[in-house]
């Protein structure tokens, strides 16, 4: 039987959910596939898997409630988009904006529930939710480690990637880095990643694509797998 | 007035948005737009910032109809420091621009199709409508750089040029789409494919004002921003008695001249074109017609594109001033409005968006509408939420 998937929005740009109709094709053939753009959405039943997009208003209680609710009825959660995974540009947010000022704070999905994978990504190639929907069912791929890897962290950046990998002389110079930034914010000079820092928008793009980055973050949070049918 | 009433979470449009229509049994009688989605407040967090990081900002204000928020920011600040883009870059931005439109359009035309077409035909339609999202989108990526928030949007023109190969292949692929498209549009103007719904909706009319600044780009001389006023929802319905649910609306809404005005691909069709069609479904003809003339003008300025000019001015010096950009987006009028200080930050910035020009015509529109197509009409105008609650107040009104 194939898995139910839902995807949901609490409140970003609409991007990542867009991104994902793309690839609806390919996705509704592993899944059936329920979510606002398709019309048919039901937010009173249980999922397989429920997708969350868009960083969380903490200041609107009604969607914190919502959010604390879908958790409740998915054996799964993945927050997709950098938004979702680690806040991405709207940690910036401050409030103090008509009509309603009193939106100060967003935060990642994670900062109010568990969350048991992320795929950061401004948004993320669609292609690499369907392939993680795939390991989900089949239990295999690398991507299970390392999305699940970040689900745990809140914050990721190309200060990240600075700190931890080029300025701690780990980095091989391979460049996935550079070719997975959104806003083209790293380049390449004498084999070493540099950052423009004023077009880092902290979406944790870089970290998730480096593969030193991400065997640093399996080897320290050393994740528990949860996959579809066979619980963990 | 009357105390029936029904309130609708509206499926298939960009973000989150409530319909609440009082009705008679039968026709709606009034109704009130409310936008869920939560202020992220892009006019204050750009606030300090480099203007570099203001692009990348405004951008992400909407992931539907980025590249037209990121044009209007780099004009914005080009217009502030005195800086224009060489031909290539105007060329490459006006293509990124009509890409991002056509996709938009197919976005919508995704979320519509089950309105306006027999049930039979509505799942082939949107399975070929996906398809050509995803065209337009891998377009997107060879001259913006990405398919969503293309970083090839840059201050003084575009990031890169495009390879001599993918401009005689896009030549071809967009020929291609534009065959594609004909036929969509044969489908989608034969009465014999349409639902009881788009027949109902054939016949409902609706009369405002139009605002439109250009056919494919923007232009700031061609209305005047003065003249532009956003308030409140309570302020604009201030003779009535607004219901507690719309107060909570995220969403402000915009006039022009103290009128309400409709913006998009009717308005600018009409303003400057020969189009007529006042009925509910002559802004979706309108939408269809739009995306094979954004073909067509693209595959113009693919023409003009020389190779061995820059696409993009090699000096760009941020000093204190105010600019403002007035940018045709998929949805209508956007308007960026920056002011930077003396040590070339965002001292302020205002954004006024299509959408809520919008707001109050698509509530005029659902006036007299069959209560069971009343949730179609806001959905025929492409509310665009995550866009409509970036907007802070201009003048007072």
């Amino acid at each position: 039987m194939k898995p139910e998937i839902l995807v949901f929005d609490v409140g970003g740009c609409e991007g990542c959910p867009v991104s994902i109709l793309r690839e609806y094709i390919r996705l509704s053939q592993k899944a059936n596939v329920y979510s606002k753009h398709l019309g048919n959405i039901d937010t009173s039943r249980s999922y397989d898997i429920i997708i969350v997009t868009g960083s969380v208003c903490i200041n609107d209680e009604e969607i914190v409630n919502t959010l604390k609710e879908l958790r409740s009825k998915a054996k799964i959660m993945i927050a997709y988009g950098s938004c979702a995974s680690v806040g991405n540009i709207t940690l910036f947010s401050r409030g103090g904006q008509e009509p309603r000022p009193e939106h100060r704070t967003f935060q990642p999905v994670s900062a109010v529930v568990n969350v048991d994978y992320a795929i950061p990504g401004c948004p993320p190639a669609p292609s690499g939710l369907v392939s993680l929907v795939d390991a989900l069912i089949t239990g295999r791929g690398p991507l299970l480690r390392v999305f699940s890897a970040i689900s745990k962290v809140r914050r990721l950046s190309g200060f990240d990637l600075m700190d931890e990998v080029v300025l701690s002389g780990l980095c091989i110079g391979c460049g996935a880095c550079i070719v997975s930034c959104p806003t083209n914010a790293l380049h390449m000079i004498e084999k070493r990643p540099d950052l423009i820092v004023e077009k880092c928008i902290r979406c944790g793009t870089c970290c998730s694509r480096c593969p030193v980055f991400t065997r640093i973050l399996v080897y320290r949070l050393n994740p528990e797998l949860k996959l579809l049918g066979g619980g963990k | 007035m009357p105390n029936t009433f029904k309130i609708t979470d509206l499926a298939r449009i960009g973000g989150e948005a409530r319909f609440l229509v009082y009705h008679d049994g039968r026709k709606v009688i009034d109704s009130f737009f409310i936008s869920r989605a939560p202020i992220r407040g892009f006019e204050k967090l750009m606030v300090g910032k480099n203007p570099i990081f203001a692009i990348e900002a405004a951008m992400r204000i909407c992931g539907i109809c980025h590249a037209a928020h990121g044009i209007a920011a780099v004009e914005a600040i080009e217009n502030s420091v005195g800086i224009a883009p060489p031909p290539n870059g105007i060329y490459l931005r006006e293509i990124i621009g009509l890409l991002n439109r056509i996709q938009s359009h197919i976005v919508h035309m995704i979320f519509i199709t089950r309105d306006l077409l027999r049930e039979n035909m509505a799942e082939q339609m949107i399975r070929r409508e996906i398809k050509l999202l995803v065209d337009v989108s891998n377009l997107l990526t060879r001259f913006g750089g990405a398919p969503t928030h293309p970083p090839y949007i840059v201050l003084g023109g575009v990031q890169s040029l495009p390879k001599e190969r993918y401009i005689e292949d896009s030549n071809k692929k967009l020929k291609g789409m534009r065959d594609e498209f004909y036929e969509i549009n044969n489908i989608f103007f034969d009465e014999q494919y349409w639902s009881e719904k788009a027949s109902l909706l054939s016949q409902m009319k609706v009369q405002v004002k139009y605002l439109a600044s250009h056919p494919f780009y923007g232009d700031r001389y061609n209305i005047n921003v003065d003249e532009v006023t956003a308030i409140r929802y309570e302020k604009f319905r201030r003779k009535e008695e607004v219901p507690e649910d719309v107060k909570k609306t995220t969403s402000l809404i915009a006039l022009y001249r103290g009128d309400i005005v409709e913006v998009g691909p009717r308005a600018r069709l009409s303003l400057y074109g020969r189009f007529k069609d006042d009925s509910l479904l002559g802004i979706q003809r309108a939408r269809l017609m739009e995306i094979v003339l954004a073909i067509d003008r693209i595959l113009e300025l693919l023409a003009n594109i020389s190779l061995t000019e820059p696409p993009k001015t090699p000096t760009i010096i941020f000093r204190r001033g105010v600019g403002i950009a007035v940018y045709e987006a998929p949805r209508g009028t956007l308007i960026h409005n920056v002011e930077i200080d003396s040590e070339g930050r965002i001292a302020k910035y205002r954004i006024i968006v299509p959408t809520m020009f919008n707001i109050p015509v698509m509530e005029k529109a659902s006036v007299g509408v069959p209560i069971e197509c009343a949730d179609v009409v806001p959905r025929l105008y492409d509310p665009c939420i995550p866009c409509s609650t970036h907007l802070i107040r201009v003048n007072n009104g």
